[in-house]
């Protein structure tokens, strides 16, 4: 679904990439993934971000 | 009692369901629909009897008890026993197919050995030859204008990647479909088909993997034959049981969601010209052609009393998933009857949920989109063929067995 945002192992199991910070561009997608686990795995949160 | 011989109607789907019912095969969503919202927790005495589930909620709550339901029975009619017919030894009182037959802790040890084979990037270098495979099978009807959507596509592909992943041979693609249909669609209804096509499986495995003992390749089976359990080596009959498990579910699982797609896209034309035009947009109608038309219910057995929707199972009985119901939920799917080609939330478990959860779903999905997009790109406009009937199958795995097309001929 998102190959940005998520590492896959050698099993196929998903993590989130990097320390799991969504890029803005990239909002849309983590909240689509979100909504589509069938295991309600993926949790997208929103962070103040320091202006 | 095969399908084929009269039965007595059913008076009431909540309390006498027959999952082999004719017009309940063809389509089920409206006794799905019925019984969600006046039963969702159906019994019948039918077939050996079971508990049926058809709530999305309950069916994701059933998955989740484990060992409560468990999954050492996981087809929907009573297991036959493999008796070998020579020395009147049982080999199998009941399927034994590690990691779908297994409850923890052996359940995650019996996955990890096999997780490796199917995960995203291991499932992409099958791409090409499912992609040479289908424009071939193609090329072998389109000049006609007329062709089999079921028998000379679907049911061709899913045998021919399995056997290409596994390391076995390809040709033999029909000889598997037969014994796929031998166990599971023909042989849920005939026992003595189920046990003899059994036995054949056996004596195949058995030589392959007596092979590869002698003679290592490099291949699936060279491969599993070298990990480990847990520390402990695989022997043979684990070995064969796990190929056994990985030719089935891989074959009239991802047949019948190719087939299924095609009939939509032939009976939708709407459907078909805007994944024509939009091909990028495959991934999410694979996904909702999976949550309309998901093939797979599955089985458990309750080992103590359980209770689910506020009926109690008691201990001994069956219970179905039905994971196609749970899809069309409208709990969880607004306007779940249709197919919405562009539905962008869709938590749908066509897959299955929980531990067990299909190990073969990167697969499936490539097989799918791959099928469907040379289909698509080789003949973009086509239907049903009035001429012939298009047939269904269910029970465990529902699906078209017959789909005949007819389009404009093409080279």
């Amino acid at each position: 679904l998102a190959p940005e945002l998520f590492d896959v192992d050698d099993y196929g199991y998903a993590t989130a990439a990097g320390d799991g910070t969504v890029p803005a561009e990239l909002e849309g997608k983590a909240k689509l993934a979100a909504a589509n686990c069938p295991e309600f795995a993926v949790i997208v949160e929103d962070e103040e971000v320091e202006p | 009692v095969s399908p084929s011989e009269a039965r007595p109607p059913v008076a009431d789907w909540a309390t006498d369901y027959d999952i082999f019912d004719a017009a309940y095969v063809s389509d089920p969503g409206p006794i799905w629909a019925d019984l969600r919202e006046r039963c969702p927790i159906a019994h019948t005495e039918r077939w050996g009897g079971s508990w049926m589930a058809t709530r999305y909620d309950d069916v994701a709550e059933m998955a989740r008890l484990v060992p409560a339901l468990s999954s050492q029975e996981f087809t929907v009619v009573p297991p036959v026993p493999l008796v070998d017919p020579d020395t009147g030894a049982v080999l199998r009182a009941r399927p034994y197919a590690p990691p779908i037959s297994s409850d923890p802790p052996f359940h995650g040890v019996a996955r990890r050995l096999i997780l490796q084979a199917f995960a995203p990037q291991a499932v992409a270098r099958h791409e090409p030859y499912t992609r040479r495979l289908a424009h071939e099978l193609i090329d072998g009807f389109v000049a006609s204008g007329r062709g089999d959507g079921a028998i000379d596509f679907a049911q061709k592909i899913p045998p021919r990647v399995i056997a290409h992943l596994m390391g076995i041979d390809e040709n033999r693609g029909d000889d598997f479909v037969q014994w796929v249909r031998g166990v599971l669609e023909l042989g849920a209804t005939d026992p003595e088909l189920r046990v003899a096509t059994g036995l054949k499986m056996f004596a195949f495995w058995g030589e392959e993997i007596a092979k590869r003992r002698a003679q290592p390749t490099d291949d699936f089976i060279s491969w599993l034959l070298e990990g480990d359990l847990d520390g402990e080596p695989v022997d043979d009959n684990h070995a064969m049981s796990v190929c056994n498990l990985l030719l089935i579910a891989g074959i009239d699982t991802t047949w019948s969601s190719i087939g299924s797609a095609l009939w939509h896209l032939a009976t939708h034309p709407d459907d078909r010209q805007r994944l024509v035009d939009e091909p990028e947009l495959l991934p999410t109608a694979v996904e909702e052609l999976l949550r309309v038309y998901s093939p797979v219910t599955m089985g458990r057995l309750a080992t103590v009393d359980v209770a689910v929707d506020g009926v109690t199972i008691p201990a001994g009985s069956r219970v179905l998933m039905n994971f196609p119901a749970a899809n069309r939920d409208p709990d969880h799917f607004p306007d779940p009857d249709t197919v919405v080609i562009d539905r962008a939330h869709n938590r749908h478990v066509a897959f299955g949920i929980g531990i067990h959860r299909c190990a073969g779903s990167n697969l499936a999905r490539m097989e799918m989109q791959v099928a469907l997009s040379v289909f698509l790109e080789r003949i973009p406009d086509f239907h049903l063929d009035d001429t012939a009937p298009v047939t269904w199958a269910g029970g465990q795995v529902r699906g078209p067995r017959t789909l005949p097309l007819t389009f404009a001929a093409a080279s």
